[in-house]
């Protein structure tokens, strides 16, 4: 995260000092570069799974960093400084980021209700069954982490926008990923209002108690994460407030109508979203009928245990 | 929807301090990075 974040905040400000490019095709800029960081690294990352693709991606944030300091160009540990003629002013910043924010919400939108993302949801439940499925697993993983970074450099932009001067230990520190995470983790992965919700408790909660704790602040959050991820793994955006009429089952989601759908990418893989004939009711009435959207999504000529997996519906 | 409270939110712009604008960038900043 930290490392196309760094990339677009420098591509950016280097653009802007040494060829005098206005902001908004920086930021234009800042985003291809970070994409393109992310397409090159992708050859030998996407390689790896899980755990081992996380320090990958670690080592590359390190890695960088490392190139920032020593390169005079980077501005080394000085860092940059954006030529301030150049810099919007308060309201056009504000606007910017309502933008970028609205653009990503989008984003996450369309993920959630397009084909393609029913395919990524398929890849990150389990590969091996997606890809026994007919999904072309690494193209997808490519396409969603190059958009990804492409967004985490227009964030860097903003950063440099807003801060003016940066250095490599800030812009490219392991922080961002870890705040990323948090916001992702406290308001429930996989959802379009956690991200949100994470962000603003992050933001006006957690950083703000935290400001004054210098590395105590590390610690505490990183206490935080382990703390949530083990009482509360759905987030908040999830488990203590629910969002869809009570007695849904708690793996099904409820899709704009009121109807309950089947949230991950297996259930719905094959063809349109399956979608129950009533609207959810509650209780065991609801269950049955996921259930029998289950039976339905359900693969005839792969009889795969995967798509059983986790198939039973916790009470709402 | 999101469009709708996109241009509410940029509307309000007008009438928002300078600390208050450079908080909701700040926040608005997270909101990407977190949907990232």
């Amino acid at each position: 995260m930290g490392a196309f974040l760094g990339t677009g905040a420098y591509a950016a400000t280097l653009l802007m000092i040494h060829a005098s490019v206005p902001y908004p095709v920086a930021m234009a800029i800042a985003a291809g570069a970070a994409g393109l960081l992310a397409l090159v690294i992708s050859v030998p990352l996407l390689r790896l799974r899980g755990d081992y693709f996380s320090v990958g991606t670690l080592a590359v944030t390190l890695a960088l960093e490392a190139l920032a300091l020593n390169w005079p160009y980077a501005g080394r540990s000085q860092g940059l400084a954006a030529p301030v003629a150049l810099l919007p002013n308060s309201i056009s910043l504000y606007r910017l980021a309502v933008a970028l924010a609205a653009v990503s919400s989008l984003v996450t939108v369309w993920l959630q209700q397009s084909r393609f993302g029913l395919r990524l949801m398929a890849v990150r439940d389990d590969e091996v069954a997606a890809t026994g499925l007919g999904v072309f697993a690494f193209w997808h993983r490519l396409v969603i982490f190059v958009v990804s970074s492409a967004l985490t450099g227009l964030v860097g932009d903003l950063v440099v926008l807003q801060q003016i001067s940066f250095e490599a230990t800030g812009i490219l520190s392991i922080n961002w990923t870890i705040d990323s995470l948090l916001m992702t983790v406290i308001g429930g992965m996989g959802t379009f209002v956690g991200p949100i919700l994470g962000a603003v408790l992050l933001d006006l909660g957690v950083n703000s108690v935290l400001a004054g704790l210098q590395s105590h602040g590390l610690v505490i959050e990183g206490l935080l994460l382990i703390a949530i991820v083990r009482f509360a793994p759905r987030g908040c955006g999830r488990s203590p407030l629910r969002w869809g009429p009570r007695g849904c089952a708690a793996s099904a989601d409820v899709g704009r109508t009121g109807w309950c759908r089947e949230p991950t990418g297996l259930g719905t893989m094959r063809g349109e979203a399956v979608r129950c004939r009533r609207p959810c009711p509650g209780g065991r009435g609801a269950r049955r009928e996921v259930e029998r959207c289950r039976e339905r999504s359900r693969p005839r000529s792969i009889s795969s245990p995967l798509t059983t997996r986790s198939t039973s519906p916790q009470p709402g | 929807m999101v469009v709708l409270a996109a241009l509410v939110a940029a509307a309000l712009g007008n009438v928002l301090s300078r600390s208050t604008l450079d908080l909701a960038v700040t926040l608005l900043g997270y909101v990407v990075l977190a949907h990232a």
